[in-house]
């Protein structure tokens, strides 16, 4: 299947957020940056006046601050260390979006979690035996985690429910229903 | 109502259907007529909780008739709606005397 590594990457595509802005920002960025210290490198060797500043005179002015230029540096240091921390978590949080991929035999599908939430209040609902206005479900990531509220008189055994919700979500395929936690209230209401 | 055999939709019972329900039971129980109790249901702890407030027939021993009343009430309701009831709490008001002649 010469499609396989495609369709592998449309659905990282759509349920991680793309860092191809953020790389290309950073890049072009140090791109001009080396191309300036490039430019006043060649213009010292062959001994012309420089473009904006001899890289020299600047390193020499930075290690003998006066007043005014310390806070001018503190303030781009500042702007600097946010960028950064930005940067870094840009690039270590995983960008997930509220999408989830689905096995399925053709193409990549991909889902909203909400449906995925759905899905497992529904399930949880009908193993419950309660109406399905009174599970509630939230997913995210691979997570599900299903909320109860019980019918008076009628106990919930939080094993079964969690049974079939884990059921139900891996019949989607990949790692759903893997990680579900179900929750029972312990007071009920009568209908 | 569990999921044994596997018979799509579900059985509702409303509220309001279940109050009847143990309205009638307490006044069979209670030997008295069901217009002139009043039922509250509750939720306690997952189970169902019966509360009755009216009269009881006169008989010798009022408080043992009904806590067997109260008993009875908790057997009955939870067999015939099939959900559990964890408690029943009776309030008595007064007697009914068993051959109350209304002539009107």
């Amino acid at each position: 299947m010469s499609t396989q590594p495609l369709e592998r990457r449309l659905r990282r595509r759509s349920i991680h957020r793309s860092r191809s802005t953020a790389v290309a920002v950073t890049l072009a960025v140090v791109a001009v940056i080396a191309a300036w210290i490039g430019t006043e490198a060649v213009l010292q060797a062959i001994g012309q006046a420089p473009l904006l500043a001899d890289p020299q005179t600047v390193v020499d002015t930075a290690l003998q601050p006066d007043a005014a230029f310390t806070s001018i540096v503190e303030v781009i240091a500042g702007a600097l260390v946010v960028l950064g921390i930005i940067l870094v978590v840009l690039a270590l949080t995983p960008g997930r979006q509220h999408r989830s991929g689905i096995d399925h035999d053709r193409g990549a599908v991909i889902i909203d979690t909400r449906i995925l939430a759905s899905t497992a209040a529904n399930a949880a609902a009908t193993a419950a035996g309660v109406p399905e206005s009174n599970t509630s479900a939230s997913a995210k990531g691979h997570r599900t985690q299903v909320h109860v509220v019980p019918l008076s008189g009628i106990p919930v055994d939080t094993h079964t429910v969690e049974q079939a919700v884990r059921d139900r979500l891996g019949r989607l395929g990949g790692k759903h229903g893997t990680a579900v936690t179900v929750h029972v209230e312990q007071k009920g209401t009568l209908t | 109502m569990n999921p044994g055999p596997v018979v799509p939709g579900r059985v509702e019972i409303t509220a309001r259907a279940l109050t009847t329900l143990a309205r009638a039971v307490a006044a069979e129980r209670l030997g008295v007529p069901a217009k002139r109790l009043r039922v509250g249901l509750d939720d306690a702890q997952g189970s169902l909780a019966v509360e009755v407030t009216g009269p009881i027939r006169e008989q010798s021993d009022i408080v043992a008739a009904a806590t067997a009343a109260s008993e009875g009430i908790k057997q009955r309701v939870g067999e015939l709606s099939g959900r559990r009831v964890g408690r029943t709490h009776i309030e008595l008001t007064g007697i009914v005397r068993a051959h109350e002649g209304r002539v009107r």
